[in-house]
């Protein structure tokens, strides 16, 4: 059951997600009318019913919350990119949701795995003989994702997005602006 | 217009990553509204520059289909976040001594995300890329498991403050001078700039400026409700040492200068007695703080329903501009400013709860004249367009030697603050759903722009924002 959310989950249709819901709530539906009949004791009956029903009814709200938050993570719209170029023109860029969100993910993982080695150097270390002096706290990382928009000869951008990552050794940073 | 003809549309990452994203469209280069969904036009329009009037369609809401835009240009960023692999934190060198560490010391680890996002001339929402103004400013962070485990251990999901150099309203001079050198050294040593007479000498200067000011908002009495917290000014050095611009345009360098509120005692008041300019400067001061800090919670009351977002507001943050007279207001969109004012709320302090204490050694017409109106100040002369507007909606302005002063009223700007409200809790609710396991959007700053008609509307990507909300959240 849960594999079948992730991957609903990770599916731009919504409305696979709510068919695949109707066929699951339908085979435990029958499973338990089979549990039904084959039952003899109308109160041993009546426990397994209520157990499937409330088993049943359980599945049903996490699959909802579920295929709610399917939908909420599901990237099936567009992301406007929006600057100002070179040339002081306002340009804005329409890029698909989940394709933006693959990228800014690859370039934050890119970005986090290089940075981290370099923050074990000692010249980042809290100087031992001067611990009143200035020391390295926080590092703001402009992430560098370039990316280029382009139509042929006509028209081409640059994307450079304006979001940093903030890494620190101090449980109360200072953030930069 | 829609150009879908062989779009072509790549997406490199720092270390060469490359993606090819299909389907990537509508480049538009001259910002003309496309059929995609736009806040309404009175959220990113002032009345003079062609917007709606307040009478107008000033209540408009975005559509869903807005909302949808936003959240999806948040989500991403949480779904990017929410994708990292958790790695080992990075342990210092085992030689170090403990007993040296600071106590708020943790190993080095990824601590959060700042992400800007802008509003275009045509009223489009998403991320901000290459240069222009943010319109809303959102910073995720990493949510700690347990209180004791280190790293993420982060108490509250504070306000952001800024790297800056630090003011006291009684540093000397010579202090001043002795805290900026190490700026102008590694200024020079790493060629950014290159006149090092010239900027040490500039540099100084509106550190002295600064401090001036610094020391006249520390006798600013009021501690109780909405006061005057802190004082900020962002100033661009050129190459040549010369400062290029004061807030919203980059230099080669930028130096933070940032003053907050000192520990005093109620029984030690400063009495020393302030002459000339300082005493103007000071009396406007005061009735330009008394007003904002009665003016906020009563806005805030005005948007008690529009606030349910489980943001609260934080900061207010104002430009300020100050002319050579000695008036002090709302620096004007068009003019220079010359530094934000902060104002803070203590907690537990009921949002209606404005009343000052401490000394009040102003007399009655000053705070009364603060009270009827809110100052705005624009360095530059003001357009004839706009002049005749405020003519038209009843603005008295002064035109200065070197500036221009509006007197908005007090009624009008606090109907504008309770637009800004709603929009900055609009931007919030949209946010609110933005957490994952080991991700929490904290906070989210939105930056407006108002109006000499004490109309207000968020900052768009080529415009210039004079003041901002900053909403937090929770605790981590």
């Amino acid at each position: 059951m849960f594999l079948l959310l992730v991957s609903l989950d990770l599916s731009p249709q919504v409305e696979t997600s709510f068919d695949g819901l109707a066929r699951l709530l339908w085979h435990g539906w029958v499973s338990m009318q089979l549990l039904d009949e084959r039952t003899v004791m109308n109160r041993f009956k009546f426990r397994m019913y209520k157990e499937g029903l409330l088993t049943l009814v359980l599945g049903a709200v996490i699959l909802s919350a579920m295929f709610v938050e399917a939908g909420d993570r599901s990237r099936t719209g567009k992301v406007t990119v929006i600057g100002i170029d070179a040339l002081g023109k306002v340009v804005g860029v329409d890029l698909p949701a989940d394709h933006y969100q693959q990228s800014l993910s690859a370039g934050l993982s890119a970005v986090n795995t290089s940075i981290r080695p370099a923050l074990n150097e000692k010249v980042l270390q809290i100087k031992e003989s001067s611990p009143k002096s200035w020391s390295l706290r926080t590092i703001g990382v402009g992430v560098g994702l370039k990316g280029e928009i382009g139509l042929g000869p006509i028209f081409s951008i640059s994307l450079s997005p304006r979001l940093r990552l903030i890494f620190t050794n101090s449980v109360d940073p200072i953030y930069p602006l | 217009m829609r150009l879908n003809l062989n779009a072509m549309c790549t997406l490199t990452g720092v270390v060469g990553l490359s993606l090819s994203l299909s389907g990537c469209a509508n480049p538009f280069a001259n910002d003309t509204p496309r059929g995609g969904p736009t806040l309404p036009k009175s959220w990113y329009q002032l009345p003079e520059n062609g917007g709606p009037q307040r009478t107008d369609e000033r209540q408009s809401r975005p559509t869903e289909e807005m909302s949808e835009a936003v959240r999806t240009a948040f989500s991403v960023h949480t779904g990017a976040l929410a994708e990292l692999k958790e790695t080992p934190a990075v342990e210092l060198d085992s030689r170090f001594d403990l007993v040296l560490r600071p106590a708020n010391y943790t190993p080095w680890h990824l601590d959060g995300m700042i992400a800007n996002f802008a509003v275009s001339g045509g009223g489009l929402f998403g991320p901000l890329m290459l240069d222009g103004e943010a319109s809303v400013k959102a910073t995720w962070r990493r949510i700690s498991k347990q209180k004791s485990d280190r790293p993420g251990l982060a108490k509250s999901s504070v306000a952001k403050k800024p790297a800056a150099f630090k003011f006291r309203s009684k540093m000397t001079d010579q202090e001043i001078a002795k805290m900026l050198e190490p700026a102008v050294r590694s200024a020079v040593a790493t060629k950014t700039v290159r006149n090092e007479r010239a900027f040490r000498h500039n540099l100084n200067q509106q550190g002295k400026s600064f401090a001036r000011m610094a020391r006249l908002m520390n006798r600013v009495p009021g501690r109780g409700g909405w006061h005057l917290h802190g004082y900020e000014l962002k100033l661009a050095f050129n190459a040549q040492g010369q400062v290029s611009a004061t807030m919203g345009v980059g230099g080669s360098l930028t130096v933070y200068f940032r003053w907050e509120e000192e520990e005093r005692s109620p029984f030690l008041q400063n009495t020393e007695p302030l002459v000339g300019l300082d005493e103007v400067l000071y009396g406007n001061l005061l009735a330009f703080t008394r007003t904002m800090g009665s003016l906020i919670p009563e806005a805030l009351n005005d948007a008690r329903e529009i606030l349910r977002s489980g943001f609260e507001l934080r900061e207010f943050m104002v430009g300020v501009g100050v002319t050579v007279g000695g008036d002090i207001g709302v620096a004007s969109v068009e003019g220079s400013v010359d530094g934000k004012i902060i104002f803070r709320t203590p907690k537990n302090v009921a949002a209606t709860d404005h009343g000052l204490i401490g000394e009040t050694s102003v007399t009655g017409q000053q705070l009364d004249r603060g009270d009827e109106f809110v100052t705005m100040v624009t360095s530059i002369a003001p357009s004839a367009q706009h002049l005749v507007y405020a003519k038209q909606i009843g603005t008295n302005f002064q035109l200065l030697a070197d500036a221009g002063v509006y007197r908005i009223a007090r009624s009008r700007f606090r109907s504008g603050m309770k637009d800004a409200l709603t929009m900055g809790a609009y931007f919030a609710e949209q946010g609110r759903k933005e957490d994952t396991a080991s991700w929490k959007l904290t906070e989210l700053e939105t930056e407006f722009q108002a109006s000499i008609g004490g109309d207000v509307s968020v900052v768009t990507v080529n415009g210039r924002g004079n003041f901002a909300l900053n909403f937090g959240r929770g605790s981590l």
